[in-house]
């Protein structure tokens, strides 16, 4: 079942295959999880959004259109929706409480490739900074461009998402990077 | 810049063109320095954020997830509830409260001073007192079920909202 593609294991989804589901869910857990950990900010919320998201694809499997059969689409759009009712409930202040949990991930290999002494220091202060500056975004802002730059999603797909012309997400896009730029320009950008 | 262009060049970047536009744009980045620049940003900001690489979840949610779901949905059939007395003790306790609680009212009311007066009146004759305060209660109840409605209405539109997706 491994194989199959994911229009194929949401039909047995439908049919309340938990086999199918769990395939399902190791094969986007890992996207959707940093989706939601750089649009929330926070890890451990973005642990219990993550199993938010996928109790609710399991509850509305029966929504989703096997016609078309866009299921990264259809995910991120249930992710988008959960985080975003989560911080508009409780008026979240975005910030990184725990700077060494964002550092302390994937460091080792480019720990390897350099030789300076303090490298570790400064690689942490910069996903640091780069998670501020995020954090500091307009929401709207901060979802196009983590949709569009880590997600890589088209333009059209994203619009699909949000449900917003892509005329708009583009504009967004243009004023999210140029935010960008003032907040990240004394890391010389 | 105007944003026209600009989407021009967020095309170019992330390769959303088609071909023919393309190679022409790509002519006039060549020699338009405020393109060029724009272009640049859009390089350093990506490089930028890619030192923000992915992180491994916390722990495997899937166990959770399935804890989740089970109860409702994994359960092949729901089985009967056991059969129990309990639900009928309280209804009839609750039916005695309430005849208990009228009856008390009743007599109170009579004992006022233009409960004579209205003795005459037909309905109170055709229901006798304790019909005409059984019909009040109902009133109120009713009134009351009403005045609610809209917040009961708004509570559970905010609940459906909140488990829709
Ligand atoms: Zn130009």
């Amino acid at each position: 079942m491994k194989d199959h593609s994911d229009k194929a294991l949401m039909e047995l989804v439908v049919n309340r295959n938990t086999e199918a589901f769990k395939i399902l869910y190791h094969r986007y857990h890992i996207q959707i999880f940093n989706f939601i950990r750089r649009l929330a900010g926070r890890r451990e919320l973005a642990q219990d959004l993550l199993q938010e998201t996928f109790t609710r694809v399991w509850f509305a499997a029966h929504t989703f259109d096997l016609k078309r059969g866009n299921f990264k689409g259809w995910i991120y759009k249930i992710a988008l929706n959960t985080t975003r009712n989560e911080m508009s409930k409780k008026q979240y202040e975005y910030h990184y409480e725990d700077w060494s949990q964002i550092c302390g991930t994937n460091l080792e290999p480019y720990l390897a490739s350099t030789d300076q002494p303090d490298s570790k220091l400064f690689q942490s202060e910069l996903r640091a900074k780069i998670a501020e500056a995020l954090g500091k975004l307009n929401p709207l802002f901060r979802e196009i461009i983590l949709l569009k730059h880590y997600q890589q999603l088209k333009f059209r797909e994203i619009a699909e998402i949000t449900n917003t012309p892509e005329g708009t997400l583009k504009a967004r896009f243009h004023h999210g990077i140029a935010r960008l730029k003032e907040l990240l320009e004394p890391l010389e950008l | 810049m105007d944003h026209h262009n600009k989407n021009n060049i967020l095309a170019l970047f992330y390769q959303e063109t088609t071909g023919q536009n393309q190679q022409k744009f790509m002519q006039h980045i060549q020699q338009c320095e405020s393109c060029q620049e724009y272009l640049d940003t859009l390089k350093k900001t990506e490089s930028l954020l890619n030192e923000w690489t992915d992180e491994i979840p916390l722990t495997d949610s899937f166990d959770a997830i399935m804890q989740n779901i089970s109860p409702i949905a994994i359960r092949p059939k729901q089985l009967p509830p056991d059969f129990s007395f309990r639900p009928i003790i309280h209804i009839a306790f609750a039916l005695a409260f309430i005849v208990i609680s009228i009856y008390l009212a009743q007599t109170k009311i009579s004992l006022l001073p233009f409960w004579q007066s209205l003795k005459d009146w037909w309905l109170v004759q055709a229901f006798g007192g304790f019909g005409i305060v059984i019909i009040l209660f109902f009133c109120i109840g009713t009134f009351i079920t009403l005045a609610l409605t809209p917040i009961l209405f708004l509570k559970t539109r905010q609940f459906n909202n909140a488990i829709s997706y």
